[in-house]
């Protein structure tokens, strides 16, 4: 498949609530806070203890003092309860907030590695994974583990104490009533798993749906304008709403698994009380159990509910953080771009040339997809100061050339070579620090034109990005701009023409002063008079610099030394604009064409 | 706001029982009320707990639903460019005849203007070459065309209508504009190309694609048509992307064919290639060719320069050629010989 290899796993899959591999993982991120873990589960402990005081009190008020008439006695247990809520909403308040706390600072350190990470990641990747894709990891994938803070997963262990404390307290009290209590939680059980896979099923569709949703919303946003142009509407329209309805579909089926859920547990609760009644009644007849007891027990049955029914709405939360799990990891496992290799000879014997800037390709071959070479063995050089031009069919692999010197790309074999060192044993920082590359695509952030020019570097001073706005000729219209050099440049520079965002990456290029000028089609979308205007100041401003320039329009490429043809993956023809024109071939060819002499019409 | 919620929730609860306890139980030691009715008083007393607390939920909840809503809002009260009041559905074809009068427009409003009282006529038919400086104003005339750019009532005809009274659809229907800057979805080249077409036929996309100057690279290409496009069109050379959205907008057999400097990173010879192509097509249409590219606009019937928004000149490229002005100008500082 020709660019056909997709990259990171879609959201297909939402398997286990447990996976030791993906929980050390998340655990590694949770480490760096095991206090605060530590201490919401010590505060949830707490938590527990004071609400199983309180039916245990209203035990004792019913037993010695309602009964007995002692109202002193009442005013004493009422104190204590108060104490009991008090210190309830006391611990469960700090233990909420440190929990959303904890869960927090985790995310805040997912989030920067991720996007650290993104960061180092190889052009490769990005030509893979659509943005939409990546957006979804940072932002919603990371949220999902979030919740697995919020919704207190963290806190199962205290929930499982709880039950027991209840278990405990209740076999206390009167062990027979306990087991009678008992028997409905079988029951309970059976119906939770019964519940739980359809809703996990429910919950795993809604998930794929919203993923698909987002990637579809992204790409037709961003291409709009086409979409209209082409009377697209309903069409793009129906495959959004059919993703929208599947999403519905698996809304409703997973609300409906949820509500009869809540309604079933709520049924059984009520029945235990039933049976509560039915049994302990007779006991109380008899004499074996107080009054007291028997409130006690609706109570803790009450609160005995409670977790459990929680329990499966945590299972799928964690069910969902380990998918997203997978999913990060699978990223954070995608191999960052290769620094300065060590493992190669830094640079070939003895000719380390002296001179800044010679640049050297050495029979280079390479390709993006396996089956479809671009470059078979290029070979050239570039003497240091001087000005090469690299032309070719469309298609013929210049903007290759480009990316492989900047090593956004690395060689399939050969290599390359600048001042004599394989640029692949430099730090791809210093290498990149000493060319300054316009690409085929000039992007623009959101900013003022000057901070597109700087990119915000406290280097580059106000008078330096002045001179190179004046060499590519911005600052002609630069000056007509409301604010000038402060004009605001939206989003991809969308409200400048895509001529004058060309001079402002071309601007933004000499600005940082490179030692090495690289130029792919830097003023393609550039008027003739514009162009021989900029070629005049940048004759006086690159003089000395090593520079390959590339470009479909003869006239950007006169005043090079030399020409280089690309064709076929190879360098078909090499030599100044005389020699070429008098081998008459694919240059010269191109020559006749532009220059108006083939026979037209 | 959860962090106070849930915790004042629990604690309603316990305060709720507090009460039956400390204020019932009293009643029931001094035997106003019996044992049995504290208990139903203790239970109707919880049931009443959920209810409130909901409430609390339920206000919370709208006020965040609020603050969506009026985000919401913003985006739905936008005015849609629909065709409401101004469309004249009587117009169901276009011949491709463009005039535009004494327009001046701007992109942002009250901002400086792009175009400057600007009038030209465009013959149905017609290729018009539109060349000048950088910024002087050719993308947002071909905006205007299909009215991406909203125009004053009366300026801008098509066929004689104005062009805010013909239908979207009818319009966009009869343009096919391949912009400056190409953008492809990420789906195979097939369905890029196939793009605009309701029922795609397979030869209709490979005749576009032939016509584009694809068929070398399509060789090249393993899928061939079904190759899937990165992104935007990442995985495609700056040539090749420019090219596929330019088969995109004559696979509709446009009436109106706007280039937008849609060859820039195309070499000449697989330019020249192209134009010959649509030349020599037997399909009758209107061509607004915009290009910095002298040689290229010189083949066109007519040639419109534009300078800071406004026509300065106009003629057939060897009228201004022989008139001297900013078009021969141009042409010079083109030539490859200059200082070769
Ligand atoms: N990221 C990529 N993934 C896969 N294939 C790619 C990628 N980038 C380019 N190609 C392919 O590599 C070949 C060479 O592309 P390149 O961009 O180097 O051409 P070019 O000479 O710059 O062409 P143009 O003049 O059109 O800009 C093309 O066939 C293109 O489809
Ligand atoms: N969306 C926009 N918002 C504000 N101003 C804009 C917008 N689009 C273009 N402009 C401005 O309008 C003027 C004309 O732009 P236009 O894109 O028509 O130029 P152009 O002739 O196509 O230039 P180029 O040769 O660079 O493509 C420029 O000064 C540009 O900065
Ligand atoms: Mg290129
Ligand atoms: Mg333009």
């Amino acid at each position: 498949m020709k660019h056909g290899a997709r990259g990171v796993s879609e959201e297909s899959v939402l398997g286990k609530a447990y996976d030791a591999r993906l929980m050390r993982w998340l655990w590694g991120w949770v480490r760096p806070h095991r206090h605060l873990v530590g201490l919401s589960i010590v505060l949830f402990v707490a938590v527990s203890g004071v609400q199983l005081v309180q039916p245990y009190l209203v035990m004792v008020a019913i037993d010695r003092y309602m009964l007995r008439g002692n109202v002193a006695g009442l005013n004493l247990i009422a104190l204590l309860f108060l104490a009991a809520i008090l210190g309830e909403f006391l611990f469960r308040s700090l233990e909420i907030y440190v929990m959303e706390r904890t869960g927090q600072a985790v995310i805040l350190d997912l989030r920067r590695a991720l996007f650290a990470h993104l960061q180092r990641l190889p052009a490769r990747f990005f030509d893979r994974n659509p943005v939409g894709r990546l957006v979804t990891r940072v932002t919603t994938d990371v949220e999902s583990l979030n919740e697995v803070f919020a919704s207190g997963v963290v806190t199962v262990a205290g929930d499982l104490v709880k039950l027991l404390g209840i278990i405990g307290v209740m076999l206390w009290l009167d062990t027979r009533l306990a087991l009678v209590t008992f028997t409905v939680v079988p029951v309970m059980l059976a119906l939770s798993l019964f519940f739980r896979v359809r809703m996990r099923d429910a919950y795993r569709r809604m998930r794929l749906c919203l993923a698909r949703i987002n990637a579809t919303l992204h790409e037709a946003l961003a291409g709009m304008h086409l979409v209209q142009l082409f009377n697209r509407q309903d069409r793009q329209y129906a495959e959004f709403e059919e993703l929208n309805r599947a999403h519905l579909a698996a809304d409703t089926g997973s609300v409906i698994y949820d509500s009869l859920f809540s309604a079933v547990i709520e049924w059984v609760g009520t029945l235990s009380v039933a049976l509560i009644i039915w049994y302990g009644g007779r006991e109380i007849i008899s004499g074996a159990i107080t009054f007291g007891v028997l409130v006690a027990f609706i109570e803790y049955t009450q609160r005995f509910f409670q977790p459990i029914r929680e329990l499966s709405t945590k299972y799928t939360v964690m069910q969902a953080a380990m998918a997203s799990s997978e999913r990060l990891v699978a990223l954070m496992a995608e191999q960052p771009e290769a620094g300065a290799r060590t493992d190669l000879p830094a640079s070939i014997t003895g000719v380390t040339s002296s001179a800044r800037g010679e640049l050297t390709f050495e029979n280079v071959h390479f390709h993006y997809q396996e089956d479809e070479p671009v470059l078979n063995g290029v070979s050239f050089t570039v003497e240091a100061g001087r000005k090469v031009a690299l032309v070719g069919f469309t298609g013929a692999g210049k903007t290759t050339i480009s990316k492989l010197l900047v090593r956004l790309y690395e060689p399939t074999a050969g290599r390359i070579l600048l001042d004599g060192v394989d640029i692949r044993t430099l730090e791809p920082r210093n290498l990149r620090r000493r060319m300054g590359v316009v690409l085929q695509d000039s992007f623009l952030f959101r900013g003022t034109i000057a901070a597109n020019i700087t990119l915000d570097d406290p280097a580059i001073t106000r008078r330096r990005m002045e001179e190179a706005a004046c060499a590519v000729q911005a600052d002609r219209f630069i000056r007509d701009l409301s604010g000038g050099y402060d004009h605001q440049v939206q989003s991809r520079g969308s409200n400048l023409s895509t001529g004058q965002k060309q001079l402002l990456a071309f601007a933004r290029a000499l600005a940082f002063d490179p030692e090495i000028l690289i130029l792919d089609e830097a003023t393609s979308s550039v008027d003739p008079v514009t162009e021989r205007r900029i070629q005049s100041a940048l004759a006086k401003l690159t003089r000395g610099r090593t520079s390959l320039i590339i470009a479909h329009r003869l006239s950007t490429i006169v005043s090079a030394d030399r020409i280089l043809v690309l064709h076929q993956g190879l360098v078909h023809e090499d030599g100044t604009h005389a020699q070429l024109l008098a081998r008459d071939d694919l240059y010269a060819r191109l020559y006749r064409l532009q220059a108006g002499r083939e026979s037209r019409k | 706001m959860r962090g106070i919620l849930i915790p004042l929730m629990g604690s309603l609860g316990g305060m709720s029982s507090l009460m039956a306890v400390w204020f019932g139980g009293r009643l029931v030691a001094v035997g106003t009320i019996s044992l049995g009715d504290f208990v139903a008083f203790s239970a109707y007393l919880g049931m009443l707990i959920w209810p409130t607390v909901a409430m609390g939920w339920v206000i919370n909840s709208f006020q965040r639903g609020r603050v969506a809503m009026v985000r919401l809002q913003e985006i739905l009260d936008l005015p849609p460019e629909t065709d409401e009041g101004g469309g004249d559905m009587s117009i169901t074809e276009l011949h491709g005849e463009i005039e535009i009068r004494n327009l001046t427009v701007s992109h942002i409003e009250n901002g400086p203007p792009a175009l400057h009282n600007l009038s030209l006529r465009i013959g149905a038919g017609e290729t018009v070459a539109l060349v000048g400086p950088v910024g002087s104003g050719k993308s947002t005339v071909a905006e205007i065309l299909p009215r991406f750019l909203r125009v004053p009532d009366g300026t801008v005809f098509m066929d004689g209508h104005d062009i805010n009274r013909i239908p979207l659809s009818v319009l966009r229907r009869h343009l096919g504009y391949a912009p400056q800057e190409a953008f492809l979805f990420s789906r195979s080249l097939r369905d890029n190309i196939a793009f605009g077409l309701e029922n795609p036929a397979a030869d209709e996309v490979e005749r576009a694609a032939a016509l584009s100057g694809l068929s070398r690279d399509l060789d090249g290409f393993p899928a061939g048509l079904e190759t899937l496009v990165g992104e935007g069109g990442v995985t495609l050379s700056g040539g090749q992307r420019q090219r596929t959205a330019l088969a995109r907008a004559l696979v509709r057999g446009p009436r109106i064919l706007i280039l937008d400097d849609s060859l820039s990173s195309v070499d000449s010879e697989t330019e020249q290639q192209i134009l010959d192509g649509l030349e020599q097509s037997t399909q009758r249409r209107t061509t607004l060719l915009i290009s910095h590219r002298l040689t290229t606009a010189s083949r066109a019937d007519r040639v419109i320069v534009l300078d800071a928004g406004r026509a300065v000149e106009e003629g057939t490229p060897g009228s201004l050629l022989a008139q001297g002005g900013l078009f021969a100008e141009m042409c010079r500082r083109q030539e490859v010989e200059g200082s070769a």
